[in-house]
């Protein structure tokens, strides 16, 4: 982390502070807005975010690294199935990477590839979210950048709970 | 030295149970909500970074919760903030 980085960041709307609207910015003890704001900058920041736009992978519609043309084939109780796996996985990546990295058994190159990983994996979550929620005619918004799938929690969670109940034992530990 | 976890609890926050999994002494994200305003920690005290950054969402008594959250991160990281801002989402990325 670089604080002056991330100040000149947060003054001139770059990275992810382009998608914010920020207001009453406040610096303290020495620092001044003055020293740190660039027309120049802010200029390039939205340029790059504008292109940025143009060119996101959107959630619900980029299925990361699932096989399109197999989940179209796939049975409500498949589509269960890979979800409950996936969703499983992430949480095993993400569990085992944050008590590794923090314990210092992990580098900061092998942390950065486990997030890069769990990126990759969100996409095909919400994929799969956005394929179920249409299969059983559940409310979901529709893709958008920038915008996570978020389908009807209750109803989805009926499907979800109603489908899991029958796993079995075995099938849990090996997912 | 206490954890964070504890110094939040100390001033009224319910911490979010899995939030709790992903926060050690040294980093973590711990979550929860202080007199109805929700926040959201990132950090790291360790050799290499150190950083605190908070998050708190608009609710009741909104200015009193920022500022005992507050207390908390200078008491925690041993110094005072560098910068604070309002944020409001554009394209948000939750629908």
């Amino acid at each position: 982390m670089d604080p002056e980085g991330r100040i000149r960041k947060i003054v001139n709307g770059g990275g992810e502070f382009a998608k914010l609207k920020l207001s009453n910015i406040e610096l303290f003890g020495e620092r001044k807005l003055v020293d740190y704001q660039s027309d120049a900058e802010m200029q390039r920041n939205r340029e790059i975010e504008a292109e940025r736009v143009k060119n996101a992978r959107i959630y619900g519609k980029d299925p990361g690294g699932l096989d399109v043309k197999e989940i179209e084939k796939m049975s409500e109780r498949e589509l269960f199935e890979i979800y409950y796996a996936i969703t499983y996985e992430v949480w095993a990546i993400s569990h085992h990477g944050r008590r590794d990295f923090s314990n210092g058994y992990m580098t900061e190159e092998e942390w950065k590839a486990t997030e890069n990983q769990l990126s990759e994996l969100q996409y095909s979550v919400e994929y799969l979210l956005y394929i179920i929620s249409k299969r059983i005619n559940i409310p979901v918004n529709e893709p958008e950048v920038d915008k996570h799938i978020r389908p009807d929690k209750d109803l989805f969670m009926k499907w979800y709970n109603f489908h899991e109940k029958d796993l079995s034992g075995d099938w849990r530990t090996s997912a | 030295m206490r954890g964070i976890l504890d110094k939040l609890r100390e001033v009224g926050c319910e911490i979010d149970f899995f939030s709790e999994l992903r926060t050690l002494d040294n980093a973590g994200n711990p979550s929860g909500e202080l007199m109805g305003n929700p926040f959201h920690i990132t950090f790291a005290k360790n050799k290499t970074d150190q950083y605190f950054m908070l998050t708190v969402a608009e609710g009741a008594d909104f200015r009193k919760a920022v500022e005992k959250l507050s207390g908390v991160v200078t008491d925690f990281m041993g110094a005072g903030p560098i910068i604070s801002y309002e944020e409001k989402r554009t394209g948000s990325d939750y629908a």
